[in-house]
């Protein structure tokens, strides 16, 4: 169940689904949610911790594991299913969003300007 | 330590204390990795979020409580450091004359029953619910016999305001929360800022002592202030305490332009930060602590 109404952050939407593929650290989650997003998202630390600390109270995200590295500690953090069930939600209100744009041009041949449509 | 931890540890400090002990180490290890090689200080980016985050945290710590016992916290330190200030100024004062004209006569009966009275009135701020009571006994007994003694230097132009400060702590104190300890930093500037008052030079270069003394008081109020945007609740007590020192160097004399416009300035002050300290506080239901932070 989604308890998710209002649309996500993208970064928080990167978060969430840098941790898709399994549990990950504070770093580790910087560095996928800028992987996959292609280099535009680059959270900050600060940025990290603030949406870490939301998600874990909205039960999105959970502490997994906890390691000494380097003399600190170390923790990894992990989907919820119901983090995995939100993001899925965000995930098909965007395609449906992005769906209305596309599916219309694709129906027109061309853009509002009498461009090729971009749909990448 | 490297100079990029020791700055990234100093950057940390914008998060409140028990935050950093639970996740300190972990951000640090973070904000550690992501900062590029060879590089000494930490990415703007880092920094900006890091002090916006940190800042914020702080913030969301009065939200276990609601704005009428955020509110009360602030009246009562806008009381005491009131006091402090009261204290300090007799101190100094008695200090210079016990040094220039008494030697090293002991203190009079007067001046040990005021600082009875200060003592017990500053306590009465952080006291446990039982102990208000004894210091509720204290400190009335300790006014009195000071302002009843012929000898006393603390004149009864002075004692309308501490008497209006000794019904305000007897009414706010002994609550479930208490303020936290941090809030001596500001009272204890306050009370020691009137021992400037005899400073007549730093390093072979004329200072006046008295400006220097009432700038640093200022100083404390103009960052309480500022800092309302992340705790209103500084501000509150700058505003009491305003309005007290106000009651000293006015009199009960309110009706001149400038006393007008000092009121008018307090009231939007305290509109500004009761807005501030709403948005800021629980909505409904209490904290469990002990202690308020």
């Amino acid at each position: 169940m989604t308890r998710s109404v209002a649309p996500m952050r993208e970064p928080t939407y990167f978060v969430l689904a840098s941790l898709l593929e399994g549990p990950l650290h504070g770093y580790a989650i910087i560095k996928r949610a800028e992987e996959m997003s292609g280099g535009r998202v680059r959270l900050a630390t600060g940025t990290l911790y603030t949406a870490l600390d939301r998600l874990a109270g909205d039960g999105y995200v959970r502490l997994v594991s906890e390691e000494l590295v380097a003399g600190r500690i170390r923790r990894s953090y992990g989907l919820t299913d119901d983090g995995a069930a939100a993001l899925r939600a965000e995930a098909q209100r965007m395609a449906e969003a992005a769906r209305l744009v596309t599916g219309e041009v694709a129906a027109s041949g061309a853009g509002r300007f009498g461009r090729k449509a971009r749909t990448a | 330590m490297s100079p990029l931890e020791r700055r990234c540890r100093l950057l940390l400090r914008a998060y409140p204390a028990a935050y950093r002990r639970d996740r300190g180490e972990e951000i640090l290890g973070t904000l550690l990795e992501a900062t590029p090689a060879g590089r000494s200080w930490p990415r703007l980016r880092d920094v900006r979020s890091l002090a916006t985050a940190g800042l914020r945290e702080r913030a969301a710590q009065n939200r276990r409580l609601t704005t009428a016992a955020n509110a009360r916290t602030a009246a009562l330190i806008g009381v005491v450091a009131y006091l402090g200030l009261l204290a300090g100024e007799y101190l100094s004062t008695v200090a210079r004359s016990e040094l220039d004209f008494r030697g090293a006569m002991p203190l009079s009966w007067a001046e040990l029953a005021l600082l009875g009275f200060f003592a017990a009135s500053a306590a009465l701020a952080w006291a446990s619910r039982r102990r208000v009571l004894v210091l509720a006994g204290v400190a009335p007994a300790a006014a009195i016999v000071c302002l009843a003694t012929p000898w006393s230097t603390f004149g009864w132009w002075q004692a309308v305001p501490v008497l209006v400060c000794l019904a305000a702590l007897l009414v706010l104190a002994g609550g479930a929360q208490r303020p936290s300890r941090r809030w001596l930093w500001p009272v204890g500037i306050i009370c020691a800022a009137p021992f400037l008052g005899d400073l007549r030079g730093i390093g072979g270069r004329a200072v006046d002592g008295r400006a220097l003394s009432a700038e640093l008081v200022l100083a404390v109020v103009a960052v309480c202030i500022a800092w309302i945007a992340v705790d209103a609740r500084p501000a509150i007590a700058a505003a009491v305490f305003l309005l007290l020192v106000a009651m000293t160097i006015f009199g009960f004399s309110f009706g001149g332009p400038p006393q007008v416009a000092f009121l008018a300035v307090v009231c939007v002050l305290v509109s500004m930060a009761l807005w501030r300290l709403r948005r800021q506080s629980a909505h409904r239901g209490g904290g469990t602590g002990a202690t308020a932070a």
